[in-house]
């Protein structure tokens, strides 16, 4: 039997390769993904928006800001970010976030920050095998345009942010969508996510000051969340940033975008956030008391912790029916704590009226712009 | 940003979480540090930018 050594098998024309990845000795072809299950992240594509759905808007905010669902934005700067669930998309693709300078920041004070993030669960984070000797390299890929160009930037970092490592990225023409790799060592230091309660953090860098930025390449103890001297989205009005298709995967190869099914991509995101909104029947249960009704609200898929039960609050949003009476509620008004969390939540609601004590009932959504979610984000 | 947080109380009486406010938005956050939602509000506590108010007086 005969045996061919070698790292790397080319077309004839120099395009398109065949590579055997030192670290795992896996065959990896970029024209045939054949390894599933390769993304870390979760709405890679963008295609999950709960919150808003598709073609919504929202703002960045100076706490941690959802909006397409697992991704998060946050600014804190002088200026201002929206945030679009965008169909502007390459090709393959459907959506993309977008993001847009509405007011901008010209000087960056050095404590302020911009920045559009996913937090990567400990339970999917922890195959990387970071913080050990085994650590394994990961490639970063994802599709990118924007109206500025320039040298942009982004980090990896672990949940306590001593453990940072920045990238960089080159936008070479205004208005247009560009894949781009990047291939990050993995970090044989510090401590790393493996559990449901910690997280490791992917950044992109929109706008964050000196105290944040690092020098791109190599793994530094600082919390840093993109380098210095890049350029700064937020720096420019009206300005464009958009992205779709983002991947982290084991291996120093970056495989074209493991699309999921929308199904499949929706369960991923509910184990974190799950909304009921429009007139939709919201749970069943029964009147505790004669003006207390008490039901349980079972979740598409177990969520990842106890959960933050919020809901749209304004007059007659909530309808109880219990025997040929209603009562309405401008909202719901708790949960039970022995039975949040899980695949289900415990909630009451206490009405001004009166129904039957023991009597069955049930809650209806009363309103199109009415909606109840549960969050288990990280 | 919460417009305001206050303890929250079950059926029993008992405090079980916070009640947090944010325009039309009511939400109830379980004190559990493995909830960001609480996680973030006991940051700002401790920064002191926010304080908890008590529970409303079950009627």
């Amino acid at each position: 039997m005969s045996e061919l050594n070698v790292d790397t098998i080319k077309k004839a024309d120099g395009t398109g390769n065949l590579s055997v990845p030192a670290e795992t000795g896996t065959v990896v072809t970029t024209a045939s993904p054949s390894l599933g299950r390769r993304n870390a992240l979760i709405n890679g594509d963008m295609t999950i928006c709960q919150r808003g759905g598709e073609g919504s808007s929202a703002t960045f905010g100076s706490t941690n800001t959802y909006h397409i669902d697992r991704w998060l934005g946050r600014e804190d700067t002088d200026g201002a970010l929206a945030s679009n669930h965008s169909t502007e998309a390459p090709d393959g693709f459907r959506y993309s976030q977008k993001v847009t300078v509405t007011t901008a920041d010209a000087s960056l004070g050095a404590a302020q920050k911009a920045y559009f993030s996913q937090r990567i669960e400990g339970t999917n984070f922890a195959q990387f095998a970071f913080g050990t000797a085994g650590a394994k390299t990961v490639t970063l890929s994802f599709y990118v345009r924007s109206s500025v160009t320039g040298t942009f930037s982004g980090s990896l970092t672990n949940q306590a942010n001593n453990r940072a490592y920045v990238f960089e990225y080159a936008i070479s023409s205004a208005d247009t969508w560009e894949r781009k790799e990047v291939t990050i060592t993995g970090d044989t230091s510090g401590t790393w996510a493996t559990t449901s309660s910690t997280w490791s953090e992917l950044y992109f860098d929109l706008g964050v000051g000196s105290n944040f930025e690092g020098t791109a390449g190599s793994w530094v103890a600082a919390q840093d969340f993109g380098s210095s001297g890049s350029t700064k989205l937020i720096n420019t009005l009206n300005a464009t940033w958009y992205i779709t298709g983002v991947q982290l995967e084991v291996g120093s190869v970056a495989t074209p975008f493991e699309h999921r099914s929308y199904g499949e991509e929706l369960a991923l995101c509910q184990r974190y956030y799950y909304r009921i909104s429009g007139r939709r029947i919201l749970a069943t249960g029964h009147m505790f008391a004669a003006d207390q009704f008490y039901g349980n609200i079972f979740f598409p898929v177990e969520m990842r912790d106890v959960i933050t039960l919020s809901w749209a609050d304004s007059s007659n949003y909530y309808r109880c029916y219990s025997g040929s009476s209603t009562l309405y509620s401008s909202g719901l008004s708790g949960t039970q704590s022995n039975y949040n969390g899980g695949c289900s939540t415990g909630f009451y609601i206490s009405f001004g009226g009166s129904l039957t004590r023991g009597d069955g009932a049930w809650i209806q959504i009363m309103d199109d712009d009415a909606w109840v979610d549960f969050s288990a984000e990280l | 940003m919460y417009d305001t947080v206050k303890y929250a109380l079950d059926l029993d009486g008992e405090i079980v979480g916070l009640e947090a406010r944010s325009g039309n938005v009511v939400s109830v956050i379980p004190m559990s540090l493995n909830n960001s939602d609480y996680a973030e509000i006991m940051r700002q506590v401790e920064a002191g930018e926010l304080t908890i108010q008590d529970a409303d007086t079950p009627e």
